[in-house]
């Protein structure tokens, strides 16, 4: 057993190696495929003066072969050098800010997940336990309704509805100005009523997206064979759901998860535009804003090497959850 | 195919040709006319595409060879292939110019295209419905019948029997109609919108002198449902978006499918290196986070409606992909598979005949879902300004809407109205795919 998992293991961890090398050709050859000179790619409509220029041809090679910039694109960015913004801000190494950013973003998208998995299931399960009846036809048809709805809709209503009735809610940030002179509780409120919203509007279609697939799981291994053992050697109804049941219904949902990372995280970049919350995504609407390409790619780079680091995670979790991957 | 030895599809009508090249040349110079402004050129432009694409159908069907029989089926066909060219042409001529702001004469590009674009789709309509007359028309079906042999009229008989049952398998769900009447009615909102609209909402409008950030006036009984900022009725932007949308949502669905269905079946079909190459890359695309992607995408290419369909279409294949090659996969190994082959069949027959049709209700299902998917994508990209600025759309509206802190302010007619239809639009689209899903692809037996 322990060889089998060692190489899962490693099988999953070479795919990983391979696919960020994937994406950093990618994202090499797209923001070098772009028509006219690459200089104007990297400063956008902030044009340095010649020497800056010359400096930049020359770090980054831009007189060399192609396969020769490949390689040293490659080294670079491994040696963890993300580029400099020249748009959104001035003359700064993007490897520096983004740390903060990325707690942000780190903090919005790992809270939303968590609850939209956990709300999702007993929400899909008390559906699937009373199928057919009133709860599970009101349930099932709010989920479909929750599902269609875009995340930005959801910040729109919530911050309209807020308005009116709560005008000092505060809309805008991730925490108060004066958030430096608050003790430790004032803090963590301070934060936590500015997170509410944005992970509230964050987890809604996840919940109905995790509850639809909980439910039709739930249903399907509700008829199996040793459901009817199980309840045939007189175990009570809620016995067989705990102990029968659900272990084996989850399983579509962890394989769901690992896709679902990369949804929340496209939700957050939405999210933290509409609440001017200043994490990955805020960062990317600013460096379109501007025109700052090589921020752009940057972040996008981080939220991809993210993703797939989460995803990385739930395969190894599936792993030891679901015996038939073993095999 | 069924009629094959009733419609010669190689025979082309040598008038039919002259008689196009002349129309064609008529028409470039009538659009050449001076006395005619940019709506009658876009009209001039409308009649040449209806002609073009009706011209196609005209080379195909052998309309004055054969028996009565054959003439009368050709002559159905075309009649079908003329009644969806002249939607068609009234959908690029007319609607197209009036949602994207662009007349279709002005981009001498968008016009060729268009008239590839429209003769490629009547060629495909002549094959469609020459397999629709042979199933749908039920007259014809038992016209024919009688007269043709009795295993033709007993593979008819069973194909009417299997869209019946389809049919009202589909009437008994609830919310499968549903969707279907919601569907509809946006459908006919994109196709008469702009013409019962109160106004364009393109043309620059202001309430006076100097009253370009003036406030939004609530509904009332000119403006059914208020106006925005500049004063421009709602209700008029929610007609011209609803065809945006389909637009975006049919053209991106469809470029995705085509990827998703071409990779997925080469993936399964030839397996080993193939495959593996092919799901390494699907696995790539489904990894990566879709709506940063895109937007990178966006923000390098270009802020139009073309590329904006492009990239949904390019970046949401892999899932389809996926569920094609699982399918492939398990058909491939039947063993009829085998026998086409000992009988000499080649793979492009296996795959055209055997693979292909076997794995098309999975594709019904799933392309719904893709539609539903792709009209979600441009209302993201939109909302985040990556939209065309040009074309009306939901998207846009809550864009503007939401730079102009309608929120904060309450002015709920310019959120919600939007809003709620883009989630009735995808809502549907997920319902019907869902209905059909169940239909086509029984899975789970009802115990």
């Amino acid at each position: 057993m322990a060889r089998t998992m060692r190489g899962y293991f490693a099988r999953k961890l070479v795919y990983l190696f391979i696919t960020i090398l994937l994406i950093m050709s990618f994202n090499f050859i797209l923001f070098r495929a772009m028509p006219g000179d690459p200089l104007a790619a990297i400063f956008g409509k902030h044009q340095p003066n010649n020497e800056t220029k010359q400096m930049w041809i020359n770090k980054l090679g831009l007189n060399d072969s192609i396969v020769i910039q490949y390689f040293k694109y490659m080294i670079i960015t491994f040696q963890g050098d993300l580029g400099t913004s020249f748009g959104y801000l001035t003359n700064t190494k993007i490897a520096d800010i983004l740390p903060t950013y990325l707690t942000k973003t780190i903090f919005l998208s790992g809270t939303g997940t968590v609850l939209a998995i956990l709300i999702g299931i007993i929400y899909g399960r008390e559906a699937a336990w009373r199928k057919g009846k009133m709860f599970d036809k009101v349930a099932t048809t709010t989920g479909v309704v929750l599902y269609s709805v875009p995340t930005f809709l959801f910040a729109l209503l919530y911050i309209m509805i807020f308005a009116k009735i709560i005008p000092d809610w505060p809309f805008n940030g991730s925490e108060s100005d004066n958030y430096a002179s608050l003790d430790a509780i004032g803090k963590f409120l301070d934060l936590a009523q500015h997170a509410f919203l944005p992970i509230l509007s964050l987890i809604l279609e996840s919940i109905a997206g995790f509850a639809l697939i909980v439910r039709s799981s739930l249903i399907d291994v509700l008829t199996e064979d040793y459901i009817l053992t199980a309840e045939a050697k007189g175990l009570e109804g809620r016995d067989i759901l705990k102990k029968h049941a659900m272990p084996n219904a989850l399983l579509p949902v962890v394989a769901v998860i690992a896709l679902n990372v990369g949804w929340i995280m496209g939700g957050t970049v939405m999210i933290e535009y509409i609440f001017g919350y200043k994490g990955l995504g805020y960062l990317a609407w600013e460096a379109i804003l501007t025109f700052d390409l090589q921020l752009l790619q940057a972040v996008f780079f981080l939220e991809i090497i993210a993703v797939l680091i989460a995803n990385f995670i739930a395969d190894i979790l599936n792993f030891y959850l679901d015996p038939r991957v073993k095999i | 195919m069924a009629w094959e030895n009733k419609l010669d599809y190689r025979v082309a009508t040598k008038n039919g040709v002259i008689l196009a090249i002349v129309v064609i040349l008529f028409t470039v110079l009538m659009l050449g006319s001076p006395l005619l402004n940019n709506t009658g050129r876009d009209l001039v432009a409308a009649i040449l595409i209806f002609l073009a694409s009706a011209m196609v159908p005209l080379l195909f069907l052998n309309l004055n060879k054969g028996s009565k029989d054959q003439r009368q089926l050709g002559l159905q066909i075309f009649g079908l292939a003329m009644l969806t060219d002249l939607a068609l042409s009234a959908v690029i001529g007319l609607v197209l110019p009036a949602v994207t702001q662009t007349n279709v004469y002005d981009g001498v590009n968008l016009m060729i295209v268009s008239l590839v674009l429209t003769a490629l789709i009547a060629m495909l309509e002549v094959m469609a419905f020459t397999s629709f007359v042979d199933i749908i028309g039920r007259g014809t079906a038992k016209n024919m019948a009688k007269k043709l042999g009795a295993s033709r009229s007993e593979k008819l008989r069973l194909a009417v029997i299997r869209v019946n049952k389809i049919w009202n398998q589909f009437k008994e769900s609830k919310s499968g109609m549903f969707a279907l009447v919601i569907l509809v009615v946006i459908f006919g909102m994109a196709l008469i919108g702009p013409a019962i609209a109160l106004e364009n909402p393109n043309t620059v409008k202001y309430g006076g002198v100097g009253d370009s950030g003036g406030l939004p006036t609530s509904p009332d009984g000119t403006y059914w449902l208020g106006t925005d900022h500049q004063h421009k009725d709602i209700l008029s932007q929610i007609l011209y978006g609803a065809g945006t949308s389909l637009l975006v949502g049919f053209l991106a669905g469809a470029i995705s499918l085509l990827l998703g269905t071409s990779i997925g079946l080469s993936a399964g079909f030839y397996g080993r290196a193939v495959d593996e190459v092919l799901m390494r890359l699907t696995d790539f695309f489904l990894v990566i986070p879709w709506f940063p992607l895109m937007i990178v995408l966006v923000a390098i290419l270009g802020k139009s409606l073309w590329i904006v369909i492009l990239v949904i279409g390019i970046t949401s294949w892999s899932p389809t992909a996926r569920v094609v090659r699982a399918a492939v996969l398990s058909i491939k190994e039947k063993q009829f598979i085998e026998r086409s082959r000992a009988l000499g069949g080649n793979n492009f027959h296996i795959i055209r005949k055997h693979i292909l049709p076997n794995v098309f209700p999975l594709i019904v299902a799933t392309s719904i879902l893709l539609v539903a998917e792709a009209i979600f994508s441009e209302a993201f990209l939109d909302f985040f300004g990556l939209g065309d600025p040009n074309v009306v759309s939901w998207g846009w509206m809550l864009e503007r809407a939401h730079a102009t802190g309608a929120m904060l302010n309450f002015w709920w007619w310019w959120i919600l109205p939007p809003g709620l239809m883009i989630i009735l639009l995808v809502m549907s689209f997920y319902l019907l795919g869902d209905t059909l899903d169940e239909i086509l692809n029984p899975r789970l037996k009802r115990r």
